[in-house]
């Protein structure tokens, strides 16, 4: 059951090839981005509120 | 359920041509060393997070900083060192084949030099002769023993890489005209990194620490001693993260059922890497008088160059996860991610210190900037910071490396049991730590400096405020360090289980099929001599007038502190 599980795994990952979207990391990368700015400006709205 | 269990089959049904065993051994050794230094390490952190917690007293035998010191030797310098040439040793056999005996026996000598040095240094750190930190800064002054037993370990690492890198150089003489293997590619940049960058420790420690040591000299240049540290200790941190890293573009891809999305982006990467992560080293510095500002603006600028390869990484991992989830019939815009193993360990484990790394990058960039450094400067925020970069990113992908690693060179098998014993590991890791390093990035904005042993500073209102916040709390910090305490110990206990005690039978080592793209790697990327070249060009650019200026131009020479912290 295992093997065959494996096999059409397999198939799969030969076959779709083409109409593969990368939405999902688009929107991964842009979160990743406006976390680190929204970060960083609230360290430095600390620098400068302390300065 | 079956989906669940996937991936887990796929190794233990299908196994492959695994590795020499004569080069199991090799990594095993590596691998133990690594895991009893850990334990160590924990327990001592542990320690230090009661004793600042003002939970408990340390008995006057034990100093604060003797353990400090050890915690920081042995989990950031010994602990990494020897489970990232484990690793290196068996990738580079599974996939450029066997060692030669020749190199074998280098890679042993290796061994034992790296060994002989961490042992002398760790003797030092008990007999108290040695508290100065990992860091040793000058004018602290360890027993000169110490500072011989660190030029053991380093140069021992050196003789190890270039094993690894014969290696390699060997294939690619075999093999003319073609891309050379990924796992041989990204382990002979790591290494030149390596080596590149520990000649700047080398030299502070051979050329200034050990003379003043042994009395030689009386004084010592510091600001001369700091810079040659920062310009090792920053590629440090990348030597430790870009094994990590290839533990996520080699084995994960194939852990998750799928390959790696492009070949030519990871060397890319990793060639960046390279290439911008010595030059940099004013960054840990920008406090420090003696450096001109535009000489900490350039090596500012350059260390933000090392966002992009970062990036590239970021936007790598998640395109084969995304790519792969859709290949195995995945839909949605992230409903794709229920077709991952979440309850396959080796892929669980990094995934989480991938997540973990969100915060840490994020802080890291907050650290290098001038004005945002000056507010978090050697504050309890940059303890926080590097427990989430090399104590969870970097230290739960070793662990989700160790459960098919440590099977695969001892010729076990990982269990269901051991399967699931490492996800229990892995969230106890993450949630000590939100806590720990949490509260530890908060005490820090509050002002809380970092290695500094229990005190009130004389019932100061400041002071006594970071042991009342609600989270932000000397309390919060301990009560992390018990949860991780527990994971480690959990931990340790599933590396004897899988090195003595799992039942034998075949585990596979995860690699990435080659990508699509191997056969158009563009040549230039092979091209190490440029690389190497152009990496030298930066060095230079970036160091050379700072350094003449601080030899030339250099403060009075300070004198021995001896017992400062003892
Ligand atoms: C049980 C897990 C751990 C606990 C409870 C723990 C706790 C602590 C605490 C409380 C401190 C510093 C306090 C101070 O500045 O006074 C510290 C420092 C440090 N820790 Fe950990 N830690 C743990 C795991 C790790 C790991 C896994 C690593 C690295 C792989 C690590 C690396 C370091 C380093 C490099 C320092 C700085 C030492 C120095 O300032 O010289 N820790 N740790
Ligand atoms: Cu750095």
């Amino acid at each position: 059951m295992a093997q065959t599980g494996m096999k059409t795994q397999q198939n799969q990952v030969q076959k779709v090839k083409e109409d593969s979207s990368l939405k999902g990391t688009l929107i991964f990368v842009m979160f990743i981005g406006s976390f680190i700015l929204v970060s960083w400006f609230a360290i430095f709205y600390l620098f400068l509120i302390r300065a | 359920m079956k989906q669940s269990n996937l991936a887990l089959q796929d190794y233990t049904e299908i196994p492959e041509v695994q590795i020499s065993p004569k080069d199991g051994k090799l990594a095993f050794v590596h691998i133990s060393v690594a895991f009893f230094a850990f334990l160590l390490g924990i327990l001592g952190g542990l320690l230090q997070g009661l004793a600042r917690g003002g939970m408990i007293q340390l008995p006057s035998w034990l100093g604060y900083y003797q353990i400090l010191t050890a915690h920081g030797v042995l989990l950031a310098l010994v602990f990494t060192t020897y489970i990232i040439f484990g690793f290196f040793f068996a990738g580079m056999s599974k996939t450029h084949g066997a060692f030669s005996d020749g190199l074998r026996k280098l890679a042993w000598i290796s061994f034992f030099i790296t060994t002989i040095g961490t042992v002398m240094a760790a003797t030092m750190i008990l007999a108290n002769e040695a508290s100065v930190l990992y860091t040793f800064y000058a004018p602290l002054q360890a027993h000169f023993i110490y500072y011989i037993g660190l030029t053991l370990f380093i140069v021992g690492t050196w003789v190890a890489g270039a094993t690894i890198m014969a290696h390699y150089f060997k294939w690619r003489k075999l093999n003319p005209g073609q891309p050379s293997p990924l796992f041989g590619f990204m382990a002979t940049a790591t290494i030149i990194l390596w080596i590149v960058a520990g000649l700047g420790v080398a030299a502070t420690v051979l050329g200034q620490m050990l003379p003043w040591a042994l009395g030689y000299t009386d004084e010592i240049n510091v600001l001369l001693s700091r810079t040659l540290f920062w310009y090792f200790g920053h590629p440090l941190v990348y030597f430790w993260i870009m094994p990590a890293y290839m533990v996520w573009y080699l084995v994960i891809p194939k852990v998750i059922g799928g390959r790696l999305f492009s070949g030519s982006l990871a060397r890319l990467a990793f060639v960046l890497f390279l290439l911008f992560s010595i030059p940099v080293g004013f960054h840990h510095q920008l406090m420090e008088a003696g450096i001109t500002e535009f000489w900490k603006y350039v090596q500012t600028i350059l260390t933000f160059v090392v966002v992009v390869p970062s990036l590239l990484t970021a936007f790598s991992i998640f395109a084969t996860f995304e790519q792969t989830g859709r290949e195995k019939g995945g839909k949605g815009l992230f409903s794709w991610l229920k077709k991952l193993p979440w309850g396959d360990v080796r892929f669980f484990a990094p995934f989480m210190g991938m997540l973990i790394f969100i915060p840490a990058g994020a802080g890291g960039l907050i650290n290098a900037s001038f004005q945002l450094n000056a507010v978090i400067h050697n504050t309890l925020w940059v303890v926080g910071h590097f427990h989430l970069t090399v104590g969870t990113t970097v230290v739960l992908t070793f662990f989700g490396m160790a459960f098919w690693l440590i099977p695969l060179v001892t010729g076990r098998k990982l269990t269901k049991f051991m399967n699931r014993s490492g996800i229990v590991t892995t969230w106890l890791w993450t949630i000590g730590m939100f806590f720990m390093s949490g509260a530890m990035h908060i005490l820090g904005l509050f002002g809380a400096p970092r290695r500094t042993a229990y005190t009130t500073y004389q019932d100061h209102p400041q002071a006594l405020s970071w042991f009342e916040g609600i989270f932000a709390s000397h309390v919060t910090v301990a009560l992390g360090g018990v949860i991780l305490t527990a994971a480690g110990l959990l931990m340790f206990y599933n590396f004897v289980y899988l090195a003595w005690f799992a039942p034998k039978g075949e585990t596979e080592f995860p690699i990435t099929p080659d990508p699509d793209d191997t056969p158009h790697t563009p040549a230039i990327l092979e091209n190490w001599k440029l690389w190497i070249g152009i990496a030298v060009v930066l060095i230079l650019f970036a160091y050379t007038i700072p350094i003449y200026d601080m030899i030339v131009n250099a403060p009075p020479g300070s004198p021995t502190f001896n017992n400062l912290i003892r």
